[in-house]
């Protein structure tokens, strides 16, 4: 379990994050939707500890930040380090025996060359595996699947269901609304700061139409395509 | 548009000169006192400078070889502008070392270096040459790994300097030799990771450092130990002197790194370069400075390893 309360953040005269309030629990998986700066990067740096923020995370993990798995929106690589050498290296942070990476790496990452020089869905794949492999109880995925193709995109889907089942945590952030739809059991959608809804998995499609209202309006309209 | 190129590089590394802590009007008055100082000094100490010297300047324009930035060059310049461009930047760089070589009457020596000069703005490697060179140092990723497959060229000269200490029988070269290994592996150091890359550790501040040192030692002497064993089964009587320059070594290195997460999450300053020099020219200080260093590294290693 996660409960956030009062989470506050700004920067400057920015209030990114204001008063925020949220309950995760195990078992679950939660989307977060908003627009880009809405604070979803922001919001999960907050829970991992990255970020100082004023308000209270609360977890039955202690320290939480040590079972956190954190994907991030653009992974950053050390030059001249392998995949297989970055996946060493994030198993030694956290104390994990590394074994049969091999069979592990099952989105069939050239793990024998320079991670830097991966394409953006590979470097994206490579550091799912790392948090995969250091077998953490809460998985924050921020954007998962941009960037990704297809066949890793149904994999990554299929992931999620597994960890589901494996009474993690997990907090998604995505822009494809039909990925959150495939994995989430509720969604959160962050703007102004705050969560300004909660949409259960029933309720999905009414909220994948009322974005779309809001979102689409009468823009096209503005375009005046010829 | 090749004047607003170097204009701009100009802009650059006055701010790159900003950021490390130096106003860059007292760097320009500075540095090449400094470089004067350094060449009077290398000429003063040994008959192979000029070799030495003409090395290291072309070692700079090795820097501009990169196939990346030169595609990005290609992309914005005439192939004849790219070409100038490439040339001006070489003999600029080597500029400060033709001058002091002819000052030296060493006029052979400036040829030779005008001339690899020139050539080297005629290369350009490919980057993304996917030859893993195997490092000993798999199991505990990443500053080793990275440091020397980027400096094993480096490394190389200083293990064929230690053969040659023992060949010509000069102790001191090879105590140098074994210096300069040291001085590299601090080297790799230098890159200040990203926040996560600590955060991700799930240890405290003490442990963490701990750890960083630990490995950085057992590394270090991997590199360090077949030059110090080869010296020291070649010159029995300077034992002692290899032991304390193997312990000053460590020493240092502990002291980089803990002078490295003192600045955390920026990267290096002015001000810990100075401390740290002060240490290595003066090692009594380091009594004063490493506990300084390794304070100032938990408090910075708190916001994230809690």
């Amino acid at each position: 379990m996660i409960s956030i309360e009062n989470v506050s953040i700004s920067f400057g005269s920015n209030n990114v994050l204001n008063n925020v309030h949220a309950h995760f629990s195990k078992g679950k998986v939660y989307g977060i939707v908003g627009e880009n700066g809405s604070g979803k990067t922001t919001f999960f740096r907050c829970i991992a500890g990255i970020q100082a923020y004023s308000g209270h995370i609360n977890s039955e993990f202690n320290p939480l930040k040590n079972h956190i798995g954190l994907l991030q929106t653009e992974p950053y690589f050390f030059s001249k380090i392998t995949g297989r050498e970055y996946l060493q290296l994030m198993c030694n942070a956290r104390n994990i025996r590394v074994t049969d990476i091999d069979s592990k790496n099952i989105f069939g990452l050239p793990l024998n060359e320079y991670a830097a020089t991966y394409s953006t869905g590979m470097k994206k794949k490579l550091a799912l595996m790392a948090i995969l492999m250091q077998e953490n109880e809460i998985l924050i995925l921020d954007e998962p699947f941009n960037g990704v193709d297809i066949h890793s995109n149904i994999l990554i889907t299929e992931i999620i269901h597994q960890l589901k089942s494996l009474n993690k945590i997990i907090l998604i952030s995505s822009h494809i609304f039909s990925t959150l739809n495939a994995t989430c059991d509720e969604i959160y959608l962050l703007g102004n700061g705050t969560f300004v809804k909660k949409v259960l998995k029933t309720e999905f499609s009414l909220l994948e139409q009322e974005l779309i209202n809001f979102t689409v309006g009468n823009k096209i309209e503005q375009l005046k395509l010829k | 548009m090749i004047k607003n190129y170097f204009a701009l590089q100009y802009k650059m590394l006055n701010r790159q000169l900003a950021d490390f802590g130096v106003p860059a009007a007292a760097a320009w008055i500075v540095l090449p006192a400094v470089f004067i100082g350094l060449s009077f000094y290398l000429f003063h100490k040994t008959a192979f400078a000029r070799y030495i010297y003409i090395l290291m300047a072309v070692s700079l324009t090795v820097n501009f070889t990169s196939s990346d930035r030169n595609n990005f060059l290609r992309s914005c310049f005439k192939q004849g502008d790219y070409y100038r461009v490439r040339l001006g930047e070489n003999i600029l760089v080597v500029l400060p070392f033709l001058i002091f070589l002819i000052c030296k009457n060493c006029v052979a020596s400036a040829g030779i270096l005008l001339a690899l000069a020139t050539a080297t703005a005629f290369i350009s490697f490919k980057s993304k040459l996917q030859f893993i060179i195997p490092t000993p140092f798999y199991k505990k990723p990443f500053e080793f790994i990275a440091g020397f497959r980027k400096m094993w060229p480096a490394l190389l000269c200083c293990y064929l300097f230690t053969i040659m200490a023992i060949v010509v029988h000069n102790f001191n070269l090879g105590v140098v030799a074994l210096t300069a290994i040291f001085l590299l592996c601090i080297s790799f150091y230098q890159e200040m990771e990203t926040g996560f890359y600590v955060w991700v550790y799930s240890l405290t501040p003490h442990q963490f450092l701990k750890q960083k040192i630990a490995t950085a030692a057992w590394q270090a002497s991997l590199l360090t130990l077949p030059a110090a064993i080869a010296l020291g089964i070649c010159y029995p009587p300077h034992l002692n002197i290899i032991g304390l320059f193997f312990c000053l070594g460590h020493i240092y290195l502990a002291t980089a790194i803990c002078a490295k997460y003192s600045a955390f999450p920026q990267p290096v300053e002015l001000p810990q370069v100075i401390l740290l020099v002060a240490g290595i020219l003066f090692a009594p200080l380091l009594i004063l400075i490493i506990p300084y260093f390794y304070i100032r590294s938990l408090k910075k290693l708190n916001n994230l390893l809690r």
